[in-house]
């Protein structure tokens, strides 16, 4: 089976990625650190997020006919290389069961109290499987109608919930100063940019008309951030400073006030359909990562286990949500920390070796 | 591994545990809350839908909703006891209204809203009213025509007088904001009950063309924290709403000429300028009126004249907010034109540093300046007065 796939779908698998931790993760984050000012800390992260986009860009470009697996066994050889790898795997897999868990949480806190998060996270893990058994040219076309659905949900939206958009909320702008904001910014760049590295795993040469995945990741990375700042600055301007604090989903909760045409009601659920969209597609690009490091065909034997581990390790380590909050804040972007450390160590070495013309 | 494919599938179209079946669910449409102070226990009182009931002659005389008490410590456990009496679950994301009493408001505000707010069942959005009176609360026990339940009815009408300007909305989740920021006090639509509540229950409310008992909406009841100060009069409720920029649309009678003018206001718009060094907030209130009627033998048709009516009806309005703000403020000494707010996102750091002597300093001295610019527009079907055309032609 061939697993070339096209620059469009690619750039869709990355906005997905981008944004499977949009409600969730990222604006709980931001609020955390930055409160009403959460906004001014996406904008940030707008420009800090650059350096780890131009890291991936590097890092596709070298040896194009490689995946990241093989980039790193000829850069550190057989012995060093697997110890990286493997820590990549784990890595990724820390990040697959966070988005894991953040959104079978996300649908027992609002939709599902009765149901017990084991049963959600089956029932997710089900689709996973499948779509994981079906491939990268599968999942990136899935992908591909998923960020068209998303984008017309996300606009419709916020086209439908203007009208509650009231900007005195966000003052007073910048009352403890800016050291929260970046704090919050910085934060949002590891949590939204770093589960893209996953998409490594991807050789540039499998993409068709590769010539332009650049230019089509860069509109992708801006569109991305554009949503999420939209996502983050109508939730401040809606909820304000203290209701934002108190709620675990603010996103889904402000939407809760919009009506299209005064007779479309319950908008929310539009919105949080692309937010489990994105989630969904966030998981499987870990997962693929992950099976296509361990594999060396695309064996799909590995998919059941990992997918059963994925669901055991999820619900056995985050046993409530006080548990899960606080590993977001203080423990998952020391993960994705080290993720962006490891491609910035690969990056460098490079950047080394075409100094010194190995490659 | 296609079988197992399938199995797996089947999964998917089981349901989720939070499946109820209609017939096993209480559709709860409106909760009431009051506080006995003296058990510390909760009083709840629910309006549940008669699910049962049937299009035909042999249920035409059952009601079409019933209601429940309940009494307890905590609101959840008091609202789960509620199966004792009842053959089904309280089903409460249906909930249009939470009607809340004094002494909850008083006592109990926080461990109202962290019930409600936490609830995943209960939307943000859904409406609160205060109960000045303990009777009030059976407001959701009067049997009604309009409607067929009278929480329904409490919201129409309740929205009608939105619009008119009487009253403004107030969510859970506008409460809950309202309590949590220390800048803000809390405002709350009211009910009362008019006429004989014990007959008002029952069918016979239903077979007369007037009321035996009927539920009414009531202007705005004011706060300071949580300790309930008084119910404003109608007028001050428009005028409170329009400092508060929450008015969009109202009639105010004006009187002018021996006679009077009644003014439909509409596309209100009210914007806060504040001075902080000299404590001074200007307050530009700006939208049309069209005449609804003009019984002041003025010719209406010279432009002097119409110029002259302007003028003397913004003059008007600026009074009596005017009046409005410096009565609710000497009187009762609170904060619900959300000035302190204002104050605190344009400049937090001299907010915070008079935040404890904002009532007993600031406040006080706080002067209100008043641009009013609303524009006469439309004059309706007939371009003169009546009075006018009868008398001087």
């Amino acid at each position: 089976m061939s697993k070339k796939i096209d620059s469009i779908e690619f750039t869709s698998l990355f906005i997905l990625t981008f944004l499977s931790s949009s409600i969730g993760l990222s604006l709980y984050t931001t609020i955390k650190y930055a409160s009403i000012n959460s906004y001014i800390g996406v904008l940030i992260s707008f420009i800090t997020s650059i350096i780890p986009l131009l890291i991936f860009i590097f890092i596709l470009n070298y040896k194009q006919e490689q995946n990241i697996k093989e980039k790193i066994k000829h850069l550190y050889g057989k012995y060093l290389g697997t110890i990286i790898n493997y820590t990549l795997i784990r890595l990724f897999f820390i990040v697959a069961i966070t988005i894991l868990f953040n959104l079978s949480n996300f649908i027992v806190s609002q939709y599902l109290s009765d149901t017990n998060i084991l049963y959600i996270m089956i029932l997710l893990s089900v689709t996973l499987y499948f779509s994981l058994n079906k491939g990268i040219e599968t999942i990136s076309r899935i992908s591909s109608i998923f960020t068209l659905i998303f984008l017309i949900l996300l606009i419709i939206a916020i086209f439908s919930v203007k009208k509650e958009i009231n900007i005195n909320n966000l003052k007073p702008f910048l009352e403890d100063g800016i050291n929260d904001p970046i704090k919050a910014g910085l934060i949002n760049s590891l949590l939204t940019i770093i589960p893209c590295f996953s998409l490594l795993i991807i050789p540039k040469q499998n993409i068709t008309n590769n010539n332009k995945v650049i230019k089509h990741i860069i509109i992708g990375y801006i569109i991305s951030s554009i949503i999420l700042f939209l996502i983050s600055i109508i939730s401040n301007s809606i909820l304000g400073e203290y209701l934002i604090q108190i709620y675990q989903y603010p996103a889904y909760i402000s939407l809760k006030k919009a009506s299209l045409f005064n007779f479309i009601d319950k908008i929310e659920n539009f919105f949080s359909l692309a937010w489990i969209l994105s989630s969904f597609i966030g998981i499987i690009t870990s997962l693929y990562y992950i099976k296509e490091t361990i594999t060396k065909s695309n064996k799909q034997i590995i998919n059941i286990p990992l997918i059963i581990i994925l669901v055991i390790v999820s619900y056995k380590l985050f046993k409530n949500n006080t548990i899960f909050d606080n590993y977001i804040i203080k423990y998952y972007p020391i993960n994705l920390l080290s993720i962006l450390i490891i491609f910035i160590i690969i990056s460098i070495t490079i950047i080394i070796r075409k100094i010194l013309k190995k490659d | 591994m296609k079988k197992i494919k399938y199995l797996l599938l089947i999964l998917l179209l089981t349901g989720c545990q939070n499946y109820r079946e209609l017939t096993d669910i209480a559709i709860t449409t409106a909760i009431s809350v009051d506080y006995n102070t003296n058990t510390n226990e909760y009083i709840l009182l629910t309006q549940v839908v008669n699910s049962v009931k049937q299009q035909d002659a042999t249920s035409s005389n059952e009601p079409t909703f019933i209601n429940f008490t309940s009494t307890s410590t905590s609101l959840s456990e008091g609202l789960s006891k509620i199966v004792l009496e009842s053959p089904r679950k309280l089903y409460t994301t249906q909930t249009q209204i939470i009607i809340l009493s004094k002494e909850v408001i008083e006592n109990k505000l926080n461990e109202v809203l962290d019930y409600f707010i936490r609830n995943p069942e209960i939307r943000g959005e859904t409406l609160i009213l205060l109960a000045p009176d303990k009777e009030d609360l059976k407001g959701i026990t009067i049997q009604t025509l309009l409607d067929n339940l009278s929480s329904s009815n409490i919201v129409s009408s309740l929205k009608e007088s939105e619009k008119e300007g009487y009253t403004t909305l107030i969510t859970l989740n506008n409460l809950t904001d309202m309590y949590l920021n220390p800048y803000k006090e809390i405002i709350l639509p009211t009910l009362h009950i008019e006429g004989n509540i014990n007959v008002a229950d029952e069918e016979i409310n239903k077979t007369s063309t007037n009321y035996k008992g009927t539920v009414k909406i009531g202007p705005l009841a004011i706060f300071k924290n949580t300790t309930y100060l008084t119910v404003l009069s109608l007028d001050e409720s428009k005028y409170l709403n329009i400092i508060r920029n929450t008015l969009n649309k109202s009639i105010i009678t004006m009187p002018y000429n021996e006679g009077y003018i009644t003014f439909e206001l509409y596309n209100i718009k009210a914007k806060y300028k504040p001075d902080i060094k000299n404590n001074t907030i200007t307050l530009t209130i700006k939208g049309n009126a069209k005449t609804y009627e003009t019984i002041t033998n003025t010719n209406i048709e010279n432009k002097e004249k119409v110029r002259d009516i302007q003028k003397y009806f913004n003059k008007y309005i600026k009074e009596n907010v005017l009046d409005t703000f410096n009565n609710i403020r000497t009187n009762y000494n609170t904060d619900i034109f959300n000035f302190r707010d204002i104050y605190h996102k344009c400049n937090p750091k001299y907010l915070n540093q008079n935040y404890h002597n904002w009532y007993k300093e600031k406040y006080p001295k706080l002067e209100l300046k008043i641009n009013s610019n609303i524009k006469l527009y439309e004059k309706g079907k007939i371009k003169e007065e009546i009075i006018y055309v009868k008398e001087n032609r």
